[in-house]
């Protein structure tokens, strides 16, 4: 039968131990004082890391979600994500990771929020605007954009204002070469007639 | 369709010259473009309308973001949350949650299989005629007896074969029991009583109690079940067949106890009738219980009926004792003792098939006697129990009794005598019975007390009176280990542990989608719930905390902080930077409110002091 020592092993005293000393050592508020070279190095390097894409990466969500809140929300869940995954991320340089994470963010995010009308263009609305020609003219932009597909948005915005390939972009957003070549154009159909205010032939 | 189209000479489409612009054309159309552009104005034009959108596009004001987008994803990955995911926590509790359940499991096993691992002394209210299996040489029990007869231990008893390999006990005892601390008096007058002192040492499964020879009473309450099948028109209580403790018995149970062995000689047994000769003295019902027979064996061209009919013819037996002990010796002189005779085909006729194998193990031996000595018309049953064991060498006068000791024999029923032991097991010197005739003159029969028909004495004191010096048993050299508790207390440790790192894992999760502000927030105004101050719907943040600091005014500078905090953070422009105490103002505020939980007492309770 089984029969339990009376005295708990020695192993399990030195588990305990330890388990405590990790308990205690590893809490968030002490551990700012333990970090090891390595943990400091890293939290360096994730931070000049930040700082170079930040904003590539804030203005393509911003851009592509039309809201500064979910742009803000959708920067900081990429980034975070970026931190987990910072040791396997291999190409630091181009971005191209935290284009395609912060992307797909994007589209779950849009389509999440699908039920809700993306915003009209009212034309009459902007030109009666008491507003400076450089305000209306983003506003315009902006409404362009959110008048497009999130997929036409994503294309457009990647391609034009970050300088992503068609080859690039497809392999993010796993699309044909087709499929971004209808979404460009379409897209910038859209901006010359509404943003260009060119009639339609 | 655009109208610059029809300018440009080679009808080049908008959607042409934008898979160009970002290079979607294949390189042939790609240079073929690439020359055209140069002369054709109208395709220029349309470039620079792809330009001013491109140009509107990146000119667009981002909103800033980078200070306040760093602090958040600063404050996030501070938290373990943003941690590497093979943090030394996290293999730590996942570690000791897996040893937890291994734990479990292993308790799990060692609580269904102990007994079967520990003791080898499997003995319940059915029998299966097999294989030994691995008889261990544990020891089961030491005892210390005035017995001199050699006699078995009696445990259990078994009335009805289902043919194949299985006796069970019918009809279901469980209606006749009977519940007695005092004596149960034997059938037959021609008994000595035995006293013994029995030290468990690897408690046998079940609750069953043993004795030498027919147990009749033990030091403490017990149930002695019977078949309630009554024996003859006088009797009404029937055989006993088993002797129940009133719960398991556990290691190092000591108990004493009194029974008796039969000193019935061979000519009074020589001289009682066959159930057939003597209807009187066997009860109709008696009779079909223990001379029941499967349907194959009711045959009476049978190999096992024509083998045991030429048996006592050469035997000269006329009687039921001598057609007993012819059977016995044919099973002595022809079959070898095994402990694996390998399995009984279950399209055998059983006993015939027992009777084609050159050994044979005692659960075997003593199917083929019982249901042979049936076919001749005696009243057998199967009994199962220890055979004596042997003596302890270190301490004279007890004897050991191990797993292997564990064994099977049978019982033949002698109208005024009794159930007889009888050891169809070749090879076992079997209990010194009638079968070897006691003379007259050295051990005269002399009954303890006249045959009763009220076999039932009120209560005495048993085993105090006659109960024999226990002779130094075991009891200082065994070390009774009471596993059950041990089990018990391990299954409980292993199950609060699990319950524990649960509880830890739900306290991590819960908050998680949370900034560390607001975590600290959330968990306050959780253990606050439970601390007397609920949070209401009515409340704003602010209000909340401060119904908070009045339950707790030690913690006021605490709570205010992070309610602060919290209110910056949630509805002020710009975030607030995490003061550097906060992690440890959130440790004190937590103990604080589990402090203050326990405390507080429970509802009903209060609510029956606001009552008075």
């Amino acid at each position: 039968m089984l029969a339990l020592p009376r005295q708990p092993p020695r192993w399990l005293t030195r588990w305990l131990a330890f388990a405590r000393d990790v308990w205690q050592t590893e809490r968030p508020a002490t551990q700012q004082h333990g970090q090891s070279v390595e943990t400091i190095d890293r939290s360096r390097a994730f931070e000049e890391f930040f700082f170079r894409f930040e904003r590539k990466i804030f203005g393509s969500l911003w851009r592509i979600t039309g809201d500064e809140q979910a742009a803000h929300d959708l920067s900081q869940e990429t980034f975070l994500r970026a931190w987990q995954h910072f040791d396997e991320i291999r190409d630091r340089d181009s971005g191209a990771w935290l284009f395609r994470v912060a992307a797909n963010a994007a589209f779950t995010y849009l389509r999440r929020r699908s039920q809700r009308a993306t915003l009209p263009l009212d034309e009459e609305q902007l030109n009666t605007r008491d507003l400076t020609a450089g305000v209306i003219e983003q506003d315009i932009v902006m409404r362009t954009l959110q008048s497009l597909t999130p997929k036409q948005r994503t294309v457009l915005v990647l391609h034009e204002v970050y300088g992503l390939t068609s080859v690039e972009i497809g392999q993010m957003l796993r699309l044909s070469q087709t499929a971004i070549r209808m979404a460009l154009w379409r897209a910038r159909e859209q901006f010359r007639i509404h943003y260009l205010q060119e009639e339609d032939a | 369709m655009n109208s610059d189209t029809a300018q440009c000479v080679l009808d080049i489409s908008t959607e042409m010259l934008s898979a160009w612009r970002s290079h979607l054309l294949s390189a042939r159309e790609q240079e073929h473009i690439d020359a055209h552009i140069l002369g054709c104005p109208t395709c220029q034009r349309r470039l620079q309308r792809f330009d001013r959108i491109a140009q509107g596009l990146r000119t667009q004001h981002v909103p800033p973001s980078g200070a306040s987008l760093w602090r958040s994803v600063q404050a996030t990955i501070s938290t373990s949350e943003g941690r590497p995911m093979f943090s030394t926590r996290k293999i730590l509790f996942g570690g000791l949650g897996a040893a937890a359940v291994i734990a479990l499991l292993v308790v799990l096993i060692f609580t269904r299989l102990g007994h079967v691992a520990g003791n080898q002394a499997i003995l319940n209210n059915t029998l299966i005629v097999k294989n030994a299996g691995d008889l261990s040489t544990t020891t089961i029990m030491r005892y210390s007896s005035n017995d001199t007869s050699n006699a078995y231990l009696l445990g259990l008893t078994f009335n009805t074969y289902d043919g194949h390999d299985g006796w069970a006990l019918l009809p279901p005892q469980q209606s006749h029991m009977v519940n007695l601390p005092h004596e149960l008096v034997p059938e037959s007058p021609f008994v000595k009583q035995v006293q013994q002192t029995i030290q468990i040492v690897n408690a046998p499964t079940g609750p069953y109690v043993y004795a030498l020879g027919e147990p009749a009473a033990f030091s403490f309450p017990i149930t002695a079940h019977s078949d309630g099948i009554p024996l003859n028109s006088k009797d009404q209580t029937g055989s006993y067949t088993d002797w129940q403790a009133p719960g398991a018995i556990h290691n190092g149970t000591r108990y004493t106890a009194t029974s008796y062995v039969s000193t019935a000689t061979a000519e009074q047994l020589r001289k009682v009738q066959f159930p057939t000769q003597a209807p009187d003295l066997y009860s109709p019902e008696f009779v079909a219980r223990y001379l029941q027979l499967p349907d194959d064996l009711k045959d009476p061209n049978d190999a096992s009926v024509l083998k045991g009919q030429e048996v006592i013819a050469q035997a000269h037996a006329t009687n039921m004792y001598d057609e007993a002990v012819a059977l016995i010796e044919y099973f002595h002189n022809t079959f070898g003792y095994t402990t694996t005779p390998g399995p009984v085909p279950s399209d055998k006729d059983v006993v015939d098939f027992l009777l084609t194998k050159p050994a044979m193990y005692c659960t075997w031996f003593a199917t083929g006697f019982t249901m042979m000595a049936r076919e001749l018309g005696l009243p057998a049953r199967v009994v199962e129990g220890f055979s004596p064991g042997s003596p302890d060498p270190r301490q004279p006068g007890i004897k050991v009794i191990k797993g292997t000791d564990t064994h099977a024999w049978s019982q033949v029923y002698f109208a005024g005598y009794g159930w007889i032991n009888f050891e169809p097991s070749t090879g076992f010197s079997g209990p010194q019975l009638a079968s070897k005739p006691i003379t007259s003159t050295n051990n005269a029969p002399e009954p303890i007390r006249p045959p009763t028909t009220q076999r039932q004495k009120p209560p005495s004191s048993p085993g105090t009176t006659t109960t024999p010096k226990p002779n130094g048993t075991g009891a200082t050299t065994t070390n009774p280990v009471v596993e059950d508790v041990t089990v018990s207390l391990s299954l409980i440790i292993a199950l609060a542990l699990l319950a524990v790192l649960a509880a830890l894992a739900w306290w991590r999760i819960i908050f998680r989608g949370l900034t560390p502000i607001g975590q600290a927030f959330a968990r306050m105004a959780f253990l606050g719930r439970f601390a007397g101050a609920k949070p209401l719907r009515s409340q704003t943040a602010t209000e909340y905390g401060a119904a908070l600091a009045e339950r707790l005014p030690g913690q006021r500078p605490a709570i205010e902080e992070i309610t602060q905090l919290y209110v910056l953070e949630r509805w002020a422009p710009a975030a607030p930077e995490i003061t550097p105490t906060l992690g440890e103002r959130w440790q004190q505020l937590r103990g604080a409110l589990v402090r203050a939980m326990l405390r507080r007492r429970p509802r009903r309770m209060r609510s029956r002091q606001e009552s008075i």
